[in-house]
C-alpha cells in the first residue's frame, strides 16, 4: 500500500527543486525552479559509482537533467522540471576499485565500500529543542539527524557533504567541519 | 513501518510548499509516533501532558557514565537512590530508582519503548523499584521522555507521579563506540572505565540495532576521605567496646584498688585502680584507638562508650561492574504488517565489606569469665557481671589478617532480562487508518546476595559462657577448659573443647599495653570461624505482560481527526525470596533472620482513549482504564482528561486532571522485610537493630488525584526565534499511601512509656514484664534491652503536593559560534503530609523521620550553556540544590540521639570545629559547576567520525553540605565527590 502511495506522491515532487529560502518564497513554480537553476548550476556526475541500493541509485546515477525519483512507476509521465542541483561525486580512485576488493575481510574493512559522496547545500533545516534536526537539501533530499548534538552549527545555505560510514549509515559534514550522523528519509 | 513516515514527508514535499514549512511538516510527522503519555499519534510539541525530554545529546553533555548520574541532575525528582553506596542506598545497593516529585521510589513507572519492566529491588518501605541503571546501555538511548503527571488511566499501576519512558535508537545504521574514563581528583580512587558500542544494520524491509556496554567502577572508601566523611559512621559498640555493669551489684575496690574492699563511691565503674577515671568504655579503648586510624576512636560520652568507626568497611561509592546488552529489530513481513522484537539483559556485581558487627542481644557476661576477671583487675575492682556491648571483630579494613581472622564481605549479583516480541498491523477500515499493536513482554530479575557475614546468636551465647567451640558439649563440657588447653599447648585449638569468647580488650592487649601473650585470654582464629555465620538469599521477580492496542481515526471534525485508542493488558507478576538455612534459623545477631516467601498477582486491564478536536485549535482527550487484580479481589477505575489549546502556532496551553494508583508491591502484600538501622534505646545507648515486617494482603492500592496546567511558547520568528519556555503547575492529592511504620517512632513511643514507668519507681525489667509500652512491636530481652522492632505495612498517610516546573532556553547564532542558554527549575511549593493525625510540610525538610517524603529541597535549578563552532563544542552545567532543615532539635529531640553521639565521635576524630559543622540542622545549599569541551576530528582513516571530550565536574571542588547523619552527607541530594575529571573518546563507522 505505502509504496504505491509513495509512487503516486513522487509524481508531484519529482521535479520539485528547492534551493534556499529566497527561491522557496517564489510562488510561481517555473520561476522558482529557474531561480534554483541559477543558484546551483548542473555538474557532471560520475557514472562509475559503485552499486547502491535501489533508492541510492536514483540519487547517484541521475544526471543534471534526469532526477528520476525513487520507485517511479513505469509509464507515468515524468515531471518536466529538472533538478539540476542533484550532484553526486564519487572519487575516481574509489570508483576504479575492482569488485573483488569489496568482499568481507580485512581489506574490505579498511577500504570504504560505498564511499559515494553527496555534495549539496542545506536549503532548509528544522531545529527544535530536544529533537533531531531535519535537513532539506538543495538536491531535494531530506535527511534526518540520527544522533543529535545539543547544539550544532548547521545553517541554511551551508555546503554539506554526505558520505557513507565505514560500516553503514551516513555522515553529513559541513564546510566548517561540523559533522553529524544522518539518515535519509527522502 | 518507515513507509508511513516517508509517505507523509513525500506528501509535504509534493505540494510544493515552502521549504521551511515542508521541513516543519516532516519534523512533525517523524515525531508523531514517539510521544509518551498518549496512545494517539501526535508530536512531542503537542503533548497535553507536561513532558520533559532528555536526549542522547544531553546524556553526552552530562558526561554521565550511568543513568544514575542523569537522574541526579533532573530537577523534577528528589529522593532517588543515585549513589552506589552502602549508607545512601536505602537497600538499592548499586541500583537506581527515579523518584518524580519525591512521591516515592515506586511511584514513578519506568518503561522501555513503552513496555513495562519487572521490578529489581525493594526499598526500606517495601516499595518495588525498577533498576533504571540496568535497563539499557547508554549508547542505545535515543531519548528519555518523562511525563510529569499521573498516568494510570493510560499505563495502569505505579504511574502515580508520572512515567519515564526510555526510547532506544531503532533506525541506527553503522557503528558507534565510546570509551569514558572518570576519576575523583581528591582521592584518585573511584575511577570509572566504561566502554560501549552499538551496531545497526538497516534494510528496505527492516533492521537490527545491537548495543553493549561494560562499566567498571572503583570504590571510594570512607577511609579514602576520612577527613570529611569519617567519624560519623561510628557505633557505640566496638571491639574493644562497652561493658555495662548489670543491675543489683555493688562494685567494690579490689585489693590493689583505691579503697580495697570498699564499695566504689556512687557505685561508679572505675577504668583504673587509682580511681581517676570512670566509665563503661573498655579499659583498652585508648590503646586500640592509638593502634590505627579509622577503627576504634576512643572513649566518648563521659567514657561510657568506646566509640568505634566501622566506616572503613563501607563505601561512599561502591565497587561495581555492570554489563548491559540490548538488541532490537523490526521486519516488514508485508507492506502493512511489521514484526518487531527487543531483548535486553544486564548483569552487575556489587561488592562491599562488612564491619562484623554489633552483638545485638547484649549478652550478660558472668563474673567468672576469664576476660571479665582480667578486666576487673585492670579496673582495680572485684569481678562483676556485665552486659556485653561489643562486636565480634573490630579494626579496619587494613587490619592484618592475623588480627582479624575473618573475611567479611558481601557479594551481590544482580541480573535482569527482558524480551519483547510483537507485531504492528496497519489496517484500513473504510477510509480510516488504524493500527493494531500486539506484544508479549517477559521480564525477570534475579538478585543473589551471598555470604553476608554475621554473628551466630546461639553460638555467641554459648561462647560468652565458656561453652563455645565445635567440639564442646554444652551439657557436659567445662567452661573455659578449651582456653586453658589452648594456652598450655601453645596455641593448638584442638587441644581443648569448650572456649570462652573474650570480648574485652584484654584479648588483644596485655597489662603492659603490648600484645596479649596470655593465650588463655586470646580468641583463637578457629573460634571466630565457629562464631561467624554466613547468610545467602536469592530474590526473584518475573513479569509477563500481554498488550493489545488498537488506535486510529474515527471521523473528521473541525478539519482534524477524531482519534481513538482501545486496549487490553494482562500482567502476571510473580515475586519470591529464597533464603538459606542460616537465615531461616533466626540465629543471626545483626540481621536476625528471614524466611522464604512467594506471591503472585494477576492483573487484567481494559482502557480507551479518545482525542476530540472540539475546535480547530482545541483538542480534548479523555482516557479511562479499568484494572482488576485477581488475587486481591479488588479493582480500580482511573480517568484522565486533558485539554490542549493552540491559539498560535508558537503557543500551546494544556491542562489535565485524572486519577492514578499504585497497587502494593509483592513484598508489601505477601513477603517479609528485614532492615537494620541505628536505634537509640531507652537507656540512651545507640546501636543497629533489626526491624522486621511481614506482608499485608489487605493493603488497598494507593490513589492520587492529579491536576496540571501549563503552557509552551516557542516563537518561530522575530528576535525571539530560538527562545522557548515551558511552565507547568502541578498538584497531587495522594491518599492511602502504603508505608512501613517508622521503627524509630515505634521505639520512641515505647521508650517514653518505659521512662515514665522508671520515673515512677519501676525498674526497666519490671516495666517490660508488666507490659508497659509497645510490647507487640518492640521485642526486648530478659534485661529489657532492645532486640528487634516489628513495624507494620499500612495505608496510613496522605499528602497534598503542588509546585511549578519551568524550562526555558534561548538559542542564538553569533560570529563566534552558536550558543544556547537554558534554565530548568523545579519549585516545590507544598508537600503537606498527614500522618497519625498530624500534618507537617515536608518542603525544605530533610525528612529523616518522615514516613513518606525523602529529603526535599524547595528549589532545584539547573543552568546550562552550550556553545558550538566548527569542530569545537563546549557545555557548562550549573546545578543548584536548595538548603534544607534537618527538622528536629538536635539537642533535645530523642530521635536525634545518634546525631548527638556522632557529634562526639566527629569531635574526637576531627576536632571541635568539624564537630560543630557536622552538628547542624541547617543543611546548606550547594551549587556546582560542570564543564566539558569536545573536539571533533571528523573522518580519520577508517573512522567516519571521531571526537574527544574532556570535562570537569564540580569545577570549584565544592564540598557537599554537612548533614548530621552517617557519613555526614546525603547521596540523594549531593555528590560526595569533589572535582572529578573525565575523558571520553568517541568514534563512528
Amino acid at each position: 500500500m505505502y509504496p504505491l502511495v509513495i509512487a503516486l506522491l513522487s509524481l508531484f515532487f519529482a521535479g520539485q527543486a528547492i534551493g534556499d529560502d529566497s527561491c522557496a518564497s517564489i510562488d510561481d513554480r517555473a520561476k522558482r525552479l529557474e531561480c534554483y537553476d541559477q543558484m546551483f548550476p548542473p555538474e557532471a556526475v560520475s557514472k562509475s559509482a559503485p552499486a547502491l541500493d535501489e533508492e541510492e541509485v536514483s540519487a547517484t546515477n541521475t544526471t543534471s537533467t534526469d532526477p528520476a525519483p525513487v520507485q517511479e512507476p513505469v509509464g507515468q509521465p515524468r515531471s518536466p522540471a529538472a533538478s539540476p542541483e542533484v550532484t553526486t561525486a564519487t572519487p575516481a580512485a574509489k570508483s576504479a576499485e575492482p569488485e573483488a576488493d569489496k568482499g568481507w575481510g580485512v581489506d574490505s574493512f579498511f577500504n570504504r565500500r560505498d564511499a559515494e559522496v553527496i555534495e549539496s547545500s542545506i536549503a532548509a533545516l528544522r531545529r527544535r529543542e530536544t529533537q533531531n534536526m531535519i535537513f532539506l537539501l538543495a538536491n531535494d533530499q531530506v535527511w534526518l539527524q540520527d544522533v543529535p548534538r545539543s547544539i550544532d552549527t548547521f545553517h541554511t545555505g551551508d555546503k554539506v557533504t554526505i558520505k557513507s560510514g565505514t560500516l553503514g549509515g551516513y555522515f553529513m559534514t559541513s564546510a566548517d567541519g561540523t559533522i553529524t550522523r544522518v539518515r535519509r528519509i527522502k | 513501518m518507515k513507509t508511513i513516515r516517508y509517505a507523509f514527508v513525500g506528501a509535504c514535499m509534493a505540494m510544493s510548499w515552502p521549504a521551511v514549512y515542508a521541513a516543519e511538516e516532516a519534523d512533525k510527522t517523524i515525531e508523531e509516533v514517539v510521544v509518551t503519555g498518549s496512545f494517539l499519534k501526535r508530536s512531542a510539541a503537542d503533548s497535553p501532558s507536561p513532558l520533559s525530554v532528555v536526549t542522547s545529546a544531553d546524556i553526552e553533555d552530562l558526561g554521565a557514565p550511568d543513568v544514575a548520574e542523569i537522574v541526579a541532575t533532573l530537577p523534577w525528582q528528589s529522593g532517588s537512590q543515585t549513589r552506589a553506596a552502602t549508607f545512601q542506598g536505602e537497600g538499592a545497593d548499586g541500583r537506581t530508582s527515579i523518584n518524580l516529585r519525591n512521591l516515592g521510589q515506586g511511584a514513578t513507572l519506568p518503561l522501555v519503548n513503552g513496555k513495562r519492566q519487572a521490578p529489581s529491588f525493594y526499598g526500606p518501605s517495601g516499595d518495588a523499584s525498577v533498576n533504571i541503571n540496568g535497563l539499557l546501555p547508554n549508547i542505545a538511548i535515543d531519548r528519555i521522555e518523562i511525563v510529569k503527571d499521573g498516568s494510570s488511566a493510560l499505563y495502569g499501576s505505579d504511574a502515580i507521579a508520572g512515567v519515564v519512558n526510555f526510547l532506544t535508537k531503532k533506525d541506527f545504521e553503522g557503528m558507534d563506540m565510546n570509551y569514558e574514563f572518570t576519576t575523583d581528583e581528591a582521592t584518585g580512587e573511584g575511577t570509572v572505565h566504561q566502554v560501549e558500542a552499538m551496531l545497526g544494520i538497516q534494510g528496505d524491509r527492516g533492521g537490527l540495532v545491537a548495543s553493549a556496554s561494560f562499566m567498571d567502577r572503583g570504590e571510594i572508601n570512607i577511609a579514602d576521605r576520612y577527613d570529611r566523611f569519617g567519624g560519623s559512621s561510628a557505633s557505640s559498640t566496638g571491639q574493644p567496646g562497652r561493658l555495662v555493669p548489670r543491675g543489683g551489684q555493688t562494685i567494690r575496690w579490689a585489693a590493689h584498688g583505691l579503697n580495697p574492699g570498699q564499695p566504689v563511691a556512687g557505685n561508679r565503674y572505675p577504668r583504673n585502680p587509682r580511681g581517676t577515671d570512670f566509665g563503661q568504655a573498655d579499659v583498652d579503648c585508648e590503646r586500640a584507638a592509638a593502634l590505627e586510624v579509622g577503627g576504634p576512636i576512643g572513649p566518648v560520652l563521659g567514657n561510657n562508650v568506646c566509640a568505634y568507626d566501622f566506616g572503613s568497611f563501607f563505601a561512599l561509592q561502591a565497587s561495581e561492574q555492570l554489563t548491559k546488552f540490548h538488541v532490537t529489530g523490526h521486519y516488514d513481513v508485508t507492506d502493512s504488517f511489521e514484526a518487531y522484537f527487543e531483548f535486553a539483559a544486564n548483569d552487575s556485581e556489587f561488592d562491599r565489606l562488612n564491619s562484623l558487627n554489633p552483638n545485638a542481644p547484649s549478652l550478660p557476661i558472668a563474673a567468672t569469665h576469664f576476660g571479665a576477671i582480667e578486666d576487673a583487675f585492670r579496673r582495680g575492682i572485684e569481678p562483676i557481671s556485665v552486659n556485653n556491648l561489643t562486636r565480634l571483630l573490630g579494626g579496619t579494613r587494613n587490619t592484618p589478617k592475623a588480627d582479624r581472622p575473618l573475611d567479611t564481605f558481601t557479594k551481590s549479583n544482580y541480573s535482569d532480562q527482558r524480551l519483547n516480541v510483537g507485531a504492528v498491523w496497519d489496517l484500513e477500515l473504510g477510509s480510516r487508518e488504524w493500527t493494531l499493536d500486539m506484544s508479549l513482554t517477559k521480564s525477570e530479575n534475579d538478585s543473589a546476595i551471598t555470604q553476608v557475614q554475621d554473628t551466630q546468636s546461639a553460638q555467641m551465647q554459648l561462647a560468652i559462657n565458656g561453652l563455645g567451640g565445635p567440639s564442646c558439649n554444652p551439657i557436659t563440657g567445662t567452661k573455659g577448659e578449651g582456653n586453658l588447653a589452648y594456652a598450655a599447648s601453645g596455641g593448638n585449638f584442638g587441644a581443648g573443647k569448650c572456649y570462652y569468647f573474650n570480648p574485652f580488650g584484654n584479648s588483644f592487649f596485655n597489662r603492659a599495653g603490648g600484645r596479649q601473650d596470655n593465650l588463655a585470654l586470646v580468641n583463637p582464629a578457629e573460634l571466630y570461624q565457629w562464631l561467624a555465620g554466613r547468610a545467602s538469599s536469592d530474590g526473584s521477580y518475573s513479569q509477563t505482560v500481554i498488550d493489545v492496542v488498537a488506535s486510529g481515526e474515527l471521523f473528521e471534525l473541525n478539519g482534524r481527526t477524531v482519534g481513538l485508542a482501545v486496549g487490553y493488558q494482562r500482567r502476571a507478576d510473580k515475586g519470591a525470596l529464597v533464603v538459606d538455612t542460616s537465615l531461616k534459623s533466626n540465629n543471626l545477631d545483626f540481621a536476625f533472620g528471614a524466611n522464604d516467601w512467594e506471591g503472585k498477582l494477576t492483573t487484567n486491564a481494559l482502557f480507551a482513549e479518545i482525542g476530540v478536536p472540539v475546535l480547530e485549535n482545541l483538542e480534548v482527550n479523555f482516557a479511562l482504564r479499568y484494572e482488576d487484580f485477581d488475587e486481591l479481589g479488588t479493582d480500580t477505575v482511573d480517568p484522565k482528561l486533558t485539554i490542549l489549546w493552540q491559539p498560535l502556532d508558537s503557543l500551546s496551553v494544556r491542562a489535565s486532571a485524572g486519577t492514578s494508583f499504585r497497587v502494593a508491591s509483592m513484598q508489601q502484600l505477601f513477603g517479609s522485610l528485614t532492615t537494620v538501622a541505628n536505634q537509640t534505646d531507652v537507656l540512651g545507648d545507640s546501636a543497629f537493630r533489626a526491624s522486621i515486617t511481614n506482608g499485608n494482603s489487605d493493603l488497598k492500592p494507593e490513589s492520587v488525584d492529579t491536576y496540571n496546567v501549563g503552557f509552551s511558547w516557542a516563537p518561530s520568528d522575530g528576535f525571539l526565534e530560538g527562545f522557548s519556555v515551558d511552565v507547568d503547575y502541578y498538584r497531587y492529592d495522594y491518599t492511602d499511601i502504603i508505608s512501613r511504620q517508622a521503627s524509630a517512632g515505634i521505639l520512641l513511643g515505647d521508650n517514653l512509656a518505659l521512662r515514665a514507668a522508671i520515673a515512677g519507681g519501676q525498674t526497666l525489667v519490671q516495666a517490660v514484664n508488666a507490659g508497659v509500652g509497645n510490647r507487640r512491636q518492640v521485642i526486648r530481652n530478659a534485661d529489657g534491652l532492645l532486640l528487634r522492632i516489628l513495624p507494620d505495612f499500612e495505608n496510613a498517610e496522605s499528602a497534598k503536593i503542588d509546585g511549578i516546573d519551568i524550562t526555558t532556553s534561548y538559542r542564538f547564532d553569533t560570529n563566534y559560534g552558536m550558543f544556547r542558554v537554558g534554565v530548568q527549575a523545579a519549585w516545590a511549593k507544598t508537600y503537606d503530609v498527614k500522618s497519625g493525625g498530624v500534618t507537617f510540610d515536608a518542603v525544605g525538610q530533610y525528612n529523616e523521620f518522615a514516613p513518606v517524603a525523602r529529603p526535599l529541597p524547595e528549589w532545584k535549578v539547573n543552568g546550562t550553556l552550550s556553545w558550538s563552532m566548527e569542530n569545537h563544542r563546549a557545555f557548562m552545567l550549573v546545578q543548584y540544590v536548595d538548603s534544607l532543615d534537618y527538622g528536629v532539635d538536635l539537642l533535645t529531640d530523642p530521635r536525634a540521639g545518634a546525631a548527638r553521639f556522632w557529634r562526639e565521635t566527629v569531635r574526637l576524630v576531627h576536632g571541635q570545629k568539624t564537630s560543630d559543622d557536622f552538628f547542624t540542622r541547617d543543611i546548606k545549599s550547594m551549587t556546582t559547576v560542570d564543564l566539558q569541551y569536545s573536539y571533533s576530528f571528523g573522518e580519520q582513516s577508517f573512522l567516519s567520525s571521531s571526537e574527544v571530550s574532556i570535562g570537569v565536574k564540580n569545577v570549584f571542588d565544592e564540598e557537599p553540605p554537612w548533614i548530621p547523619v552517617n557519613t555526614a552527607y546525603d547521596g540523594t541530594l549531593h555528590d560526595m565527590r569533589g572535582r572529578v575529571w573525565f575523558l571520553r573518546v568517541s568514534a563512528g563507522m
